[in-house]
């Protein structure tokens, strides 16, 4: 494999990390000076040739200049979608970038969102890449608990639209992460039950989650959370998902588990209701499109490595 | 404070600013609810001496007079732009108010419907301290009839100050003081039912003669409308500018013209022209029915009013699944987009509704007969009826 490292301030999903790219190294997303120097002190001792840096950091620009002038070589990965540009903040990193690669200071970079993508993609040096998550081991749960994930107070997540569904199963619980404190004003007010299940968006609390789970509702607006929709199938857990799912679009899976209307509550809890009883054909399903995901994951990361 | 903000990032860095911010905020931990509560105060204290806040109070106390004799009265925000134009394409007695602020207020608002013997009060939306009035009215008169309208959904509760109102309405409801609740969301209904609440259906319309603002000019390029779009999580504004890099030729209108929408038309080299501030409703319309088809793929709707006005001026307009229009008829396959972050999608939804725009325009006149009928009768419902029923 090339020598290369792999620079993210997702700590949270180093398993998740792990499972696509060797030899990655965390930061905090507004790193201090002396992070960034740790950085570079790595990259000269172990002679690596090549960084990819994961989404924007501050101070970005001048990592990048020292990069170049020691003659390694900077690629990037972009993992947030089209929907999101509308934070200004995150158009500016975005104009900021894509200026660098018209630039050649980044080598190339690739896009994790189909949307954002296509429209980039007449430019030179774009990739679309994807990313997977390992298979393991199975759960086989019937605790009559629906777990949600996605931020309580995020609009891409559509948390109140889920929990509204919810409400009309019979008998049903939440089980949600970082629960805050408009989750919870809105299941006292309309008698929801819900555990939080750990207040760290962590691969550990969310599997912690799966545990207990019957089945997982993701209808986001903008998806964002592909890892962990991966890895609640990869546990035996179907996901019910927003319409924006790209990763299954035009597949059989596509039509039982993702709902046409992600802001229709009636559909949301007609669908979760319908994924509940039909979990093992929807799992068999989903194993064998991830068969082919996996290869397609693999060869694009190891075209944008080798590039 | 700025140039404070400035100096000190310039002397520690950014990142040491945004670590003070984490501090700051830890420090004074204020929930949500609570600064709510302080923005609430603050815009009370500054707003309630002014002229503009006393003279809304005369204009609202005015009309309640004029409406003396009258079936109802619907109290609807003069402010909230949509909420008044379908407030008005459905009801005709319609009394303005804002927030109110202080406590003679609310009781000369009350006194005055008493005075007027006005038997049925209805709010379209809802505002700061309206509650109150709702409480005093029924506490005053058991027999007056309250209801509202209410024109949001679940997905909107990050709006804060609208999500409180919708809150009181439904603890209102709760409580007996608010009879029924209408709403322009159909899938919320269920829920409605489910937590025992009276509720009904009220589909938003329009109303007016489209066929002044038709256009027969061809364009020279594909001219696509984006309006009624901000940088609102909901307006989903990229992903149609993202859409308009997938047609040939494509020029996109927009008002008002966003400064990060033209940055990111900059950015991927779509052509976008517009007016940097909004217009009144007709100039819209006009810029609208100019276009060869307007979007309005947004996230989260309940009856929007943007589709129905682009197709009455003649231009069909493709919007997101979101709401009740066209479902289940020939028009769903033209005008609603399944997944409204699918650009390709979008892309070639345009497209068919350039080579369908007849057929469309043909089958909107039809749909509209149906819905004209539909929204009278339920409207018809929510006025005649009462608790009784």
């Amino acid at each position: 494999m090339n020598n290369y490292l792999y620079i993210s301030s997702r700590k949270n999903f180093r398993e998740y990390l792990e499972d696509n790219f060797n030899n990655i190294y965390f930061i905090k997303s507004n790193p201090y000076q002396f992070e960034i120097k740790k950085i570079i002190k790595k990259i000269k001792k172990e002679n690596i040739k090549q960084v990819i840096i994961e989404d924007y950091f501050v101070g970005i620009k001048d990592f990048i200049n020292v990069m170049n002038h020691n003659n390694v070589d900077v690629k990037m990965i972009w993992t947030n979608g089209l929907a999101t540009l509308n934070e200004e903040i995150e158009l500016g990193n975005l104009i900021d970038v894509m200026s660098l690669v018209e630039s050649n200071k980044i080598k190339s970079i690739g896009f994790t969102e189909e949307n954002i993508y296509l429209t980039m993609q007449d430019k030179k040096n774009v990739h679309k890449i994807s990313l997977t998550i390992n298979s393991k081991d199975k759960f086989n749960n019937s605790f009559k608990n629906v777990g949600i994930i996605g931020e309580s107070d995020n609009w891409r997540s559509n948390m109140y639209n889920q929990l509204s569904a919810i409400k009309l199963l019979d008998g049903y619980s939440v089980n949600g992460l970082c629960i805050k404190r408009i989750f919870r004003r809105f299941c006292k007010f309309f008698n929801i039950n819900f555990k939080n299940y750990g207040n760290k968006f962590t691969v550990s609390n969310f599997r912690n989650l799966l545990k207990q789970s019957d089945v997982i509702s993701c209808v986001e607006f903008s998806n964002y959370l592909d890892f962990y929709v991966m890895d609640s199938f990869n546990h035996g857990i179907p996901c019910i998902l927003g319409n924006n799912v790209l990763f299954f679009k035009g597949t059989e899976l596509e039509k039982l588990v993702v709902v046409k209307s992600d802001d229709n509550i009636n559909e949301i809890a007609e669908k979760i209701n319908y994924v509940i009883k039909n979990k093992k054909q929807i799992n068999k399903i989903y194993e064998n499109i991830k068969k082919q995901y996996d290869d397609d994951c693999i060869k694009t990361i190891e075209k944008f490595i080798k590039e | 404070m700025k140039t404070v903000k400035e100096k000190f990032k310039k002397i520690f860095g950014e990142s040491a600013f945004v670590s003070i911010v984490k501090i700051k905020r830890k420090l004074f931990k204020l929930t949500y609810l609570e600064r709510e509560k302080i923005r609430m105060f603050c815009k009370a204290l500054q707003e309630s001496r002014t002229e503009k806040y006393r003279s809304s109070i005369k204009k609202t106390i005015k009309e309640i007079r004029n409406n003396k004799g009258n079936d109802y009265v619907i109290f609807h925000n003069p402010m909230f732009l949509g909420v008044t134009s379908a407030t008005k394409e459905l009801f005709d007695y319609l009394v303005p108010a804002g927030d109110i602020y202080r406590k003679k207020d609310i009781n000369l608002i009350v006194n005055t419907i008493l005075e007027n013997d006005i038997k049925k009060v209805y709010f379209s939306a809802f505002c700061y301290n309206w509650k109150k009035i709702v409480i005093k009215l029924k506490k005053a008169n058991p027999d007056i009839i309250c209801k509202t309208y209410w024109h949001g959904s679940h997905s909107q509760i990050l709006d804060t100050f609208g999500w409180n109102r919708n809150m009181e309405i439904i603890d209102l409801h709760r409580k007996g003081y608010i009879d029924e609740m209408a709403t322009c969301k159909e899938s919320i209904i269920k829920f409605y039912d489910a937590n025992n609440f009276k509720s009904i259906f009220l589909s938003n319309n329009v109303n007016f003669d489209g066929s002044d603002y038709i256009s027969k000019e061809k364009n020279k390029n594909i001219k696509l409308g984006v309006y009624s779009a901000n940088t609102d999580w909901r307006k989903n504004m990229m992903c149609q500018i993202g859409a308009a890099k997938l047609i040939k030729n494509a020029v996109v209108d927009m008002v008002p013209l966003n400064p990060e929408a033209k940055k990111l038309a900059d950015l991927i080299g779509i052509k976008m022209e517009g007016l940097k501030k909004p217009v009144p409703r007709e100039e819209i319309l006009a810029r609208m029915a100019k276009n060869d088809i307007n979007l309005y793929g947004t996230f989260s709707e309940c009856a929007p009013m943007v589709p129905l006005e682009s197709l009455e001026v003649g231009v069909p307009c493709i919007s997101g699944n979101n709401h009740h229009f066209f479902q289940n008829t020939p028009l769903e396959k033209y005008l609603i987009l399944n997944n409204e972050t699918d650009i390709e999608e979008l892309k070639e939804k345009i497209e068919l509704c350039i080579k369908e725009k007849e057929t469309i325009l043909k089958l909107y006149q039809e749909w509209k007969i149906q819905n004209d009928k539909f929204t009278k009768d339920q409207v018809k419902k929510f006025i005649g009826g009462d608790t009784n029923e």
